[in-house]
């Protein structure tokens, strides 16, 4: 075509090379976030330990709005044990393999995860900074406490179906 | 500017009747000798408190004096007495020569915030009458009504104290209890930090350089401030603006009408004002309002010229109308549904992109949480682990499988990804909107046209069954139609011209505001303030060496325009002073204040109190010195007071060559007195 576009003239000629550029990953798959995560919910439970159960149950209710509103209203007694989602998020697990190789968090019989003396610190220096996981602090501090491990079961096993 | 403390009288009543002393300062240097507990401080925070100041000390509540004064003191012969009753008088004077007394009870039946002022030197002149005033202290309002004893003291100073920005609030006044310790440096506190130990619980913002500015009557802070205003002043300009423009818009847009070339955002340029017009939505598109008027004119000027026909001669062609118009109206209709249809579709499509961007932004924040995360980290351990702790491997940030991915974006260019996706949306919302509004103008117009259009419908079929003789109605209502039309643009034309004379006044403020701020000077400083500034660091320099200054070179000193602390090239003295040189440069930078008052236009009262010049952290030479310098204030006509308990020999040899009043006490200061008037 004789009117065809400048660039395309331009294009034409030109030596073209390709580079793999990285790929984007989501903040809530990011090693810091789901480290961090694992350590304010173990934090903020009683003891300082949480069953997997129960950690599973917040990783997946702690990333969206929505999540979070459920596992509120479960305690809140405005949703019963079944009308909340539960997921077992698969970077759960590698966020506790790399604490507990870092020596931040112990893992009891593959059961429950403590927080060791490092963890405690590294937490309590994550939840001082009022700046950093604003949303998520607020729910785990309100949620992990009260989050026993009856209610957990309830929610996992879905005993009111039977 | 200036205040001279004349005469103090500290009082007890005890069992065994009056104890008190009595105290004459005079102008140059006085220096206060009394050895160690026996009432020195009594004295000094004896004037702090009688000017109601005690809250310069600490925010407690309770009376800053030593025993003496409160419960029991100390005879010459070793003996405690007890005290029922005491009072303080101060007489200072002010630089109109006007001299006041201020009492202020301590122990007594009185209450302790209420203060007696004596208009004349009732200590001096004991027998005399002068009319007496009562204000109080400490409690909210004393330093801002007029029965507050602040307010009274900051007058008779010749003062008028700032409002200053604070924590809680937008403006609160510079109290007096922040501007006296920069020429009143008291023992506990006092000494331990340059400009001065300011309180800082009355939440006030940068209070030191707010003191320092105040005393040295720096332009500085009334720049600041009108920057500050000018900026809140264009703010609201911006918003007025953006109101009538918003205003204007939606009562154009009900009629089917838009804003052209009208500038949506505050110009100073009030001329392009006049390039603003109104278009209008026509079945052509949008037209200029002033060619669509020209155009409705010239139609009823044509309908005016014609005779209105009668319905019988006109039949043929009312009936063809009619046919016209019908199909001229279905027309419109499918028009506005098809809009219709699309606007509905678009709602979705913009909850969709709303949707979007908030995903987004969620994103974006968690991205930007990991960023401060990874700056988190202990000795052994951190929060993104580049190698794995019990292999070594390498390992990509991210906690999905570690072979999900051929390379993981840096967190950076992942949090600018996420940037530009983001405009990128928002770009797209910003566009949708704005169809969305033409769309609703397209519809108001539509809306507007098959309204006229079935209204000529009626008026036709009217016509056609009318009798043939009557003149014909439609004709009659498309004039009719054609003038209300006409008038309605013209009253949006109106509507648009008020707006444009309200904006054309606004560019012309702001036009003035941005004037005013150019005029501003560039960094904060005004040349006279660098001046005054400039001779407080000669003065700081030239004292430093003359006190024996030795950590580094006394030429390498100078005062920051930005904290008006002293520094050493730019760099702020920190620890590498040694304690002597710390407490020589204390000595300077009070000095060099009360020195640059007595060429410069400040607020300095003239009056410089030292409360135990920690001499024993400096050298003799340097103290003697200091005293040397400090009784040059009588010749500038200041007034500097010393107390001390150094080493009386030490001390009289050196005040003897010295031009000073001596106040010495040989023993406690508080001596049975003859009379209750001393």
């Amino acid at each position: 075509m004789p009117n065809e576009s400048p660039f395309q003239a331009i294009l034409a000629d030109a030596e073209f090379t390709f580079t793999a550029r990285p790929e984007p990953v989501a903040g809530d798959l990011r090693m810091a976030w789901g480290i961090s995560v694992l350590l304010l919910s173990v934090f903020y439970s009683r003891g300082k330990k949480a069953s997997f159960q129960k950690l599973q149950f917040l990783a997946h209710a702690v990333r969206l709005k929505e999540g979070r509103e459920e596992a509120t209203g479960l305690i809140e007694n405005r949703y019963r044990p079944l009308d909340v989602s539960v997921r077992v998020e698969p970077w759960l697990n590698r966020a506790v393999a790399f604490a507990h190789s870092m020596g931040l968090v112990s893992v009891n019989k593959g059961l429950t995860v403590g927080l060791t003396e490092q963890g405690v610190k590294a937490a309590e220096m994550i939840a001082a900074d009022g700046d950093v996981l604003v949303d998520e602090r607020v729910f785990l501090a309100k949620i992990s406490p009260r989050l026993t491990d009856a209610i957990m079961k309830s929610v996992w096993h879905g005993e009111e179906l039977l | 500017m200036s205040c001279m403390l004349r005469s103090l009288r500290l009082r007890a009543l005890t069992p065994d009747g009056w104890y008190g002393a009595h105290l004459g300062f005079k102008d140059g240097l006085n220096v206060l000798w009394a050895d160690n507990t026996m009432g020195k401080s009594t004295c000094i925070q004896g004037m702090i408190y009688v000017l109601g100041l005690e809250r310069m000390l600490s925010p407690r509540r309770e009376i800053p004096l030593p025993h003496a004064m409160t419960s029991y003191l100390t005879t010459d012969g070793g003996k405690n007495v007890r005290v029922m009753q005491s009072d303080i008088s101060l007489e200072i004077e002010n630089s109109a020569g006007v001299v006041i007394t201020v009492h202020r009870p301590v122990l007594s039946s009185f209450d302790d915030r209420l203060i007696t002022v004596s208009h004349g030197p009732s200590l001096t002149n004991p027998d005399d009458q002068f009319r007496e005033q009562k204000f109080f202290v400490r409690d909210p309002g004393a330093a801002q009504r007029e029965d507050g004893f602040h307010y009274f003291l900051e007058q008779f100073l010749g003062w008028q104290l700032p409002k200053v920005r604070g924590y809680e609030k937008d403006e609160v006044k510079l109290y007096l209890e922040t501007v006296f310790p920069m020429f009143w440096v008291e023992q506990k506190s006092g000494w331990s930090s340059i400009p001065a130990a300011i309180p800082t619980y009355f939440r006030i913002k940068e209070v030191h350089k707010r003191a320092v500015e105040f005393i040295l009557s720096l332009e500085a802070y009334e720049i600041e401030r009108q920057r500050e205003q000018l900026n809140e002043r264009l703010n609201a300009l911006t918003r007025e603006w953006e109101i009538r423009w918003n205003d204007l818009g939606q009562h154009l847009g009900r009629s089917g009408a838009r804003i052209e070339s009208l500038s949506q955002r505050p110009t100073a340029d009030g001329d392009s004002l006049s390039k603003g017009f109104i278009s209008v939505a026509t079945l052509a598109g949008w037209v200029p309002l002033d060619d669509h008027a020209r155009a409705l004119r010239e139609k009823l000027a044509d309908l005016d010229r014609q005779e209105v026909p009668t319905v019988a001669s006109n039949a043929p062609a009312i009936e063809a109308k009619l046919a016209e118009i019908s199909n001229f109206a279905d027309e419109l209709n499918r028009e506005r549904l098809v809009i219709k249809q699309l606007n509905g579709i678009k709602r979705t499509d913009k909850e969709a992109l709303e949707r979007r961007i908030q995903t987004l932004k969620e994103d974006l924040t968690k991205n930007q949480d990991v960023q401060k995360l990874q700056r988190f980290s202990g000795v052994q351990w951190s929060l993104s682990p580049d190698r794995c702790p019990t292999c070594e491997q390498a390992l990509g940030d991210t906690l999905l499988s570690q072979n999900a991915l051929a390379s993981v974006m840096p967190i950076e260019d992942n949090i600018s990804y996420i940037k530009s996706e983001l405009s990128m949306f928002e770009g797209i919302l910003h566009r949708e909107n704005e169809e969305t509004k033409e769309r609703e103008g397209k519809l108001a117009q539509l809306s507007r046209d098959i309204n006229d259009a079935y209204y000529q419908i009626r008026t036709l079929r009217a016509d056609l069954v009318a009798p043939g003789g009557s003149a014909s109605a439609s004709v009659i209502q498309e004039k009719v139609m054609t003038e209300r039309r006409i008038k309605d643009f013209d009253d949006l034309q109106s509507a648009f011209d008020q707006v444009v004379t309200a904006l054309e006044q606004l560019a012309e403020t702001y036009r003035d505001t941005l004037k005013e701020k150019s005029e501003l000077p560039d960094d904060e400083l005004s040349d006279s303030d660098k001046a005054k500034i400039g001779k407080l660091s000669d003065l700081l320099r030239a004292q430093a060496r003359q006190f024996g200054f030795s950590t580094f070179s006394p030429e390498e000193l100078s005062i920051s325009p930005d904290t008006y602390r002293p520094e050493k090239e730019g760099f702020e003295i920190g620890f590498e002073t040694s304690a002597s040189d710390a407490i020589r440069l204390k000595w300077a930078y009070q000095l060099a204040l009360l020195e640059t008052a007595s060429s410069e236009n400040t607020n300095h009262p003239g009056l410089l109190v030292f409360d135990e010049p920690r001499q024993q952290s400096s050298s003799r030479v340097s103290f003697e010195q200091l005293l040397k310098r400090a009784s040059l204030s009588k010749r500038r006509g200041q007034q500097v007071i010393f107390s001390t308990s150094e080493d009386l020999s030490v001390l009289t040899e050196i005040i003897s060559s010295l031009d000073c009043n001596r106040i010495i006490f040989q023993g406690h200061i508080l001596q049975p007195l003859a009379t209750a008037h001393g």
